[in-house]
């Protein structure tokens, strides 16, 4: 991804240039979502036992809704700042800046968690070395940590950090290479796997027989989610994408569907080929140890899956840094946080600020997930709050936005919508999938409250943390915490739309402006602008 | 998304070639599934995923076809 971002001055807003392809999207998105199953399969499994293709299933129904959401406001806003963009337009600042604090989280965790999942997929390689990883295992008192793999994943996030500060020119065709081969290479193994290793019996067994307690599955369901966070890096993306109206909507509807089917045919698979308790002896390199356990192609494909695995990893692990620093960008251009964080590298051109902080904080919290009796299911805790309660506002976001700018073009809209003529003659279709999703991601936030003990403590934490130093800056700086300051959101969006080079859509919406303010009666500053 | 009829190509390349041959290989695979579960009992993993290799097999078929037949009617008209 080549970036050009520069110190922004006054009102005027940086850009980013726009070189994305609809393959350089996908991929882009892939090497996020993608990643994913390389650590939820191990944590799903190992929890919903026999019920994970289940878990897999339930909650890739609601990232389905989730993903479709995002289509539609990524292709109709397409900004930087994902989540965080769309609540702060249908919501305010406020919840555009809470909406932020979980990105921020989500990002930060997802740059220690696949780190961490990174090294563990290298660790595969130690026992054809000689060594072994249980050998590094310290304890004091209650605390047990493993000093290699914690050495091993910090070392990797400082490397991270020091990559994005110098720079990440060449990181976008490097995911699309990589993104390739690891779809191949998932793809490869379920099907081998249901071809050489599937046994049915196997499957139906542990469906019958060891079926979690409810409370059990509601965690392992709540989990699964993780395996699918990660689409919104394509919205975050939408600023550098090429014609973004037209791409979005077709690498993220394919992406949410080959997503969806390769997690419900890896838990499937592995649990037709392998007991679950397996699976939970290996939580930190599950994909590996399925691969491996193939007849005749396992003695390669353990060992490529597991190097694959942790190049993956890495990449995601830097999709966090990057979305940090896009993210940050975007809060300090809505003045939600100071521009500190925005000040990018007199030499290298980056944003240093926001990388070298938010990195403390990944190397903090990766320190403390390593002191928790499992360092992944602490983490994928925490990755499972931010998301839900991220997305939850997003699914609010898209129904305010309905009724609030149902004038900006829509080239995809979430199916299943309900026409309602307004007293001002406007036509607002009201998403009933919205509804049922904003519904479903609430659902598995509750149950992410109620059954993931780290994750209902140190998220909310972390969010109040987040709104105190929110309310001091603001404060200082004589903005209103809970209201808003102005925005020109048509003028945004005439903005947004001419550097998209979506003309068409740009026409489409300086027509419905002028209807509008006519409607009105008053005259509009868009009549001679068409 | 408004609808946008499939743009006609105008090759019919190796890689098309390749994304009709998984194709047809995924709808079998899927039927494999979805017999030897349900022949043992009816679960809901084996039905899900079979039925999804065979309905993303046919969606992946009825696209290929749908490209080379405009790609036929293409070389027509030229010819």
């Amino acid at each position: 991804m080549s970036e050009t971002l520069g110190a922004p001055s006054g009102a005027e807003r940086v850009e980013l240039r726009r070189d994305v392809t609809i393959w350089g999207s996908y991929t882009w998105g892939y090497a996020d979502v993608g990643a994913d199953i390389y650590v939820a399969l191990g944590l799903v499994i190992g929890t919903a036992q026999g019920g994970a293709p289940l878990a897999f299933a339930v909650a890739g129904l609601v990232y389905i809704m989730i993903g479709l959401a995002f289509t539609e406001l990524a292709s109709s806003y397409p900004v930087a700042g994902g989540g965080h963009y769309y609540s702060l337009r249908g919501l305010g600042d406020f919840f555009g800046f809470l909406s932020g604090a979980a990105l921020l989280l989500d990002y930060t965790i997802d740059i220690a968690l696949f780190a961490t999942a990174s090294t563990g997929y290298l660790n595969f390689f130690l026992p054809y070395l000689g060594i072994s990883l249980a050998s590094f295992d310290v304890s004091w008192g209650p605390l047990s940590v493993n000093l290699l793999w914690m050495g091993e994943t910090l070392a990797m996030i400082i490397f991270l950090r020091w990559l994005n500060v110098r720079g990440v020119r060449e990181s976008s065709m490097v995911n699309e290479v990589i993104g390739l081969v690891d779809l191949l290479l998932e793809m490869s193994i379920v099907v081998f796997g249901f071809i050489l290793a599937w046994k049915p019996e196997l499957l139906v067994r542990q469906w019958l027989l060891e079926f979690p307690e409810p409370r059990q599955f509601m965690y392992g369901f709540s989990l699964a989610i993780i395996s699918f966070v990660g689409l919104e890096s394509i919205s975050q993306a939408a600023q550098e994408t090429r014609r973004p109206a037209t791409v979005i909507p077709r690498t993220s509807i394919a992406l949410i569907f080959t997503v969806f089917i390769l997690a419900v045919g890896f838990s499937t698979v592995g649990l037709g080929i392998l007991p679950w308790q397996a699976f939970k002896a290996h939580e930190s390199d599950p994909i590996a140890f399925l691969a491996s356990n193939i007849p005749y192609l396992g003695v390669i494909a353990g060992p490529f899956a597991a190097f694959l695995g942790a190049t993956i990893l890495f990449i995601s692990s830097n999709t966090g840094v990057m979305g940090d620093s896009r993210l940050i960008f975007s809060m300090s251009h809505f003045k939600l946080v100071s521009p500190w964080f925005s000040r990018v590298h007199p030499v290298y051109r980056t944003p240093s600020n926001a990388i070298v902080g938010f990195g403390w904080v990944g190397l903090v919290l990766t320190i403390i997930a390593f002191l928790t009796p499992s360092v992944l299911d602490t983490l994928a805790n925490l990755y499972a709050f931010g998301a839900t309660f991220g997305y939850t506002l997003v699914f609010i976001s898209l129904i305010r936005l309905r009724f609030a700018d149902p004038y900006s073009p829509r080239p995809y809209k979430v199916p299943g919508n309900i026409k309602h003529k307004r007293k001002d003659g406007t036509v607002v279709e009201i998403p009933v999938l919205g509804f049922i999703g904003m519904a479903g991601v609430a659902a598995i936030f509750v149950t992410v409250l109620i059954t993931h003990d780290i994750g209902r403590v140190a998220g909310p934490a972390w969010l109040l943390l987040c709104v105190g130093y929110y309310a001091l800056f603001r404060h200082r700086n004589g903005l209103p915490v809970f209201g808003s300051v102005p925005h020109d959101w048509e003028q945004e969006q005439i903005d947004v739309l001419t550097k998209a080079e979506e003309y068409e859509l740009l026409e489409e919406y300086k027509q419905a402006l002028i209807r509008r303010d006519r409607l009105a009666g008053v005259p509009s500053r868009w009549e001679g602008a068409v | 998304m408004r609808r946008r009829p499939i743009p006609t190509p105008e090759q019919f390349t190796f890689a098309d070639k390749c994304h009709l041959a998984f194709a047809a290989l995924m709808v079998p695979l899927g039927v494999a599934i979805l017999v030897r579960t349900v022949a043992i009992a009816v679960t809901v993993p084996g039905i899900l995923v079979g039925a999804a290799f065979v309905g993303f097999g046919v969606h992946r078929l009825w696209l290929g076809w749908t490209r080379y037949r405009l790609f036929r009617q293409r070389k027509e008209r030229a010819a």
